[in-house]
């Protein structure tokens, strides 16, 4: 992997957060290098899909979460509403999450969504958008005769992709991933790992996964988080195959978790 | 991974690694035996081993993969189950070397040995050890072991050195035992090429701890 050329496009810097009185994140310093898949992994409750709704500002929607420190994302301190408006924020920062969400309307509507949302109007550039994020999505071929059919008549797989689709319509430039295929049979599965794969060349994917497989499988770094720290940050390869810290080493050696 | 399974499947390896260098070892010592003696029945034993030592390797073999399909090791489980599958790798070659031993003694059985030999078991008795302290440096990682392996190799190399010499210097004085002194210079070939693959147990074992093969990261 040459990082030569490659620059953080996220970076992390002493990040504190609390639920009212409980910390569920501790100190959390990292970049997030961009054009490259990231993997969060740890025991449930680690604070990984905390931290990965920090990066859209979800977390402003939890009553009595409290930040402290600082997300850059492009330089720009995400928390800082005077330089940052929270919706062009998730323009920028798509998020797909567990369990497929199409909206209950057609294929085509789906991915207008965003677009119209952001002021797309004219048919043309709408249709053009359409197809593109499918494309993009791999799922364009497998639903291009079908586009006014409901999207949740597609199958699990297909629906994330959808999803994923739905995302890329707004042109972001991360693409943040919660368990995207934890509700998937193998298959789509591979298909999703392999779409990371081809993202990556456009976008910087941030994905929160239990299956370590999968970790390794797709990500170029990962992130180790126990109980609200983030213990190591690694090439994966490194990672998965010499972890410095004990803990590490423990859990995705099944030692606990 | 179900980390007691794992724990089993581990030590039931480990056990079968320590048989196999058990046996690799009790090889090494008869091909000494055999050339001292002059056996001829024994270098056929030796010979005969082969059977027994590949069925050690696929078994071991098959387990080490079969844990690898089943529990998807990774860190220092990949790093342990890997070294095991180079370590019966090198435990074969061993065996292999120590029936050209016996292929070569066979030669010699009928005759009046001319050099004295001693500097073949005392490589023979080195070797023997580093093959034992080997697997037992894996088995229980201890990388004390595993470097006195690798220094031990270097005792092997310079008696085969001296061994060499010596040859060399009967062939001169007395042609007529060249084909002795080119056997036992052989048998002495084999003998360190076994230290060679003793100390490549060794620096497997290092990887299995350090994550480095002779100081460079493999993965």
């Amino acid at each position: 992997m040459d990082n030569s050329e490659k620059k953080p496009i996220i970076q992390v810097k002493d990040v504190d957060l609390f639920y009212g009185d409980f910390q569920a994140l501790k100190k959390v310093n990292f970049d997030i290098q961009e054009k490259e898949i990231t993997a969060f992994i740890g025991p449930s409750g680690c604070g990984k899909t905390t931290l990965l709704k920090c990066f859209n500002r979800m977390i402003d929607l939890i009553e009595g979460c409290k930040v402290h420190g600082q997300i850059l994302i492009d330089d720009i301190d995400i928390f800082d509403t005077k330089k940052r408006n929270v919706n062009r924020l998730r323009k920028d920062v798509g998020m797909v999450f567990q369990k497929p969400n199409a909206f209950p309307m057609s294929i085509y509507d789906n991915i207008a969504f965003g677009p119209r949302t952001h002021g797309v109007r004219k048919k043309q550039h709408l249709d053009e958008i359409v197809k593109d994020s499918l494309v993009k999505a791999g799922l364009w071929d497998e639903v291009k005769d079908k586009l006014n059919k409901s999207g949740l008549n597609l199958s699990g797989g297909q629906q994330q992709r959808l999803c994923i689709a739905r995302a890329l319509a707004v042109e972001p430039k991360i693409i943040l991933m919660d368990e995207p295929t934890s509700a998937l049979d193998p298959i789509s599965t591979g298909i999703i790992e392999e779409l990371c794969e081809e993202l990556k060349q456009h976008y910087t994917i941030v994905i929160v996964t239990h299956n370590m497989q999968q970790a390794t499988r797709i990500s170029d770094k990962t992130a180790f988080f126990l109980l609200g720290e983030m213990l190591e940050f690694a090439p994966t390869e490194e990672l998965f195959s010499n972890p410095k810290n004990e803990k590490c080493e423990n859990y995705i050696t099944g030692r606990f978790g | 991974m179900l980390r007691n399974r794992f724990q089993k499947e581990l030590e039931t390896l480990n056990q079968e690694l320590i048989s196999m260098a058990a046996l690799i070892e009790k090889i090494i010592g008869d091909s000494t035996m055999a050339l001292t003696r002059q056996d001829k029945v024994l270098c056929e034993r030796v010979i005969s081993y082969k059977d027994e030592v590949n069925i050690f390797k696929a078994e071991i073999e098959s387990k080490a993969l079969k844990i690898i399909l089943m529990q998807q090791p990774v860190a220092s489980d990949l790093r342990k189950i890997s070294t095991a599958l180079k370590m019966i790798t090198d435990l074969e070659r061993i065996a292999g070397q120590a029936r050209d031993i016996c292929e070569i003694v066979i030669h010699l059985c009928d005759e009046d040995y001319q050099p004295t030999i001693e500097i073949l078991p005392q490589m023979s008795e080195l070797t023997r050890q580093m093959v034992y302290d080997c697997v037992n440096s894996f088995v229980k990682e201890d990388l004390e072991l595993a470097a006195k392996v690798i220094e031990t190799d270097d005792i092997i190399d310079s008696l085969f050195d001296k061994l060499k010499k010596k040859m060399i210097k009967l062939i001169k004085d007395k042609p007529s035992f060249a084909d002795q002194a080119i056997y036992f210079l052989m048998v002495g070939k084999h003998l360190e090429k076994i230290g060679d693959h003793a100390e490549n147990i060794a620096e497997w074992v290092k990887y299995s701890k350090s994550g480095k093969h002779k100081n460079i990261k493999i993965i």
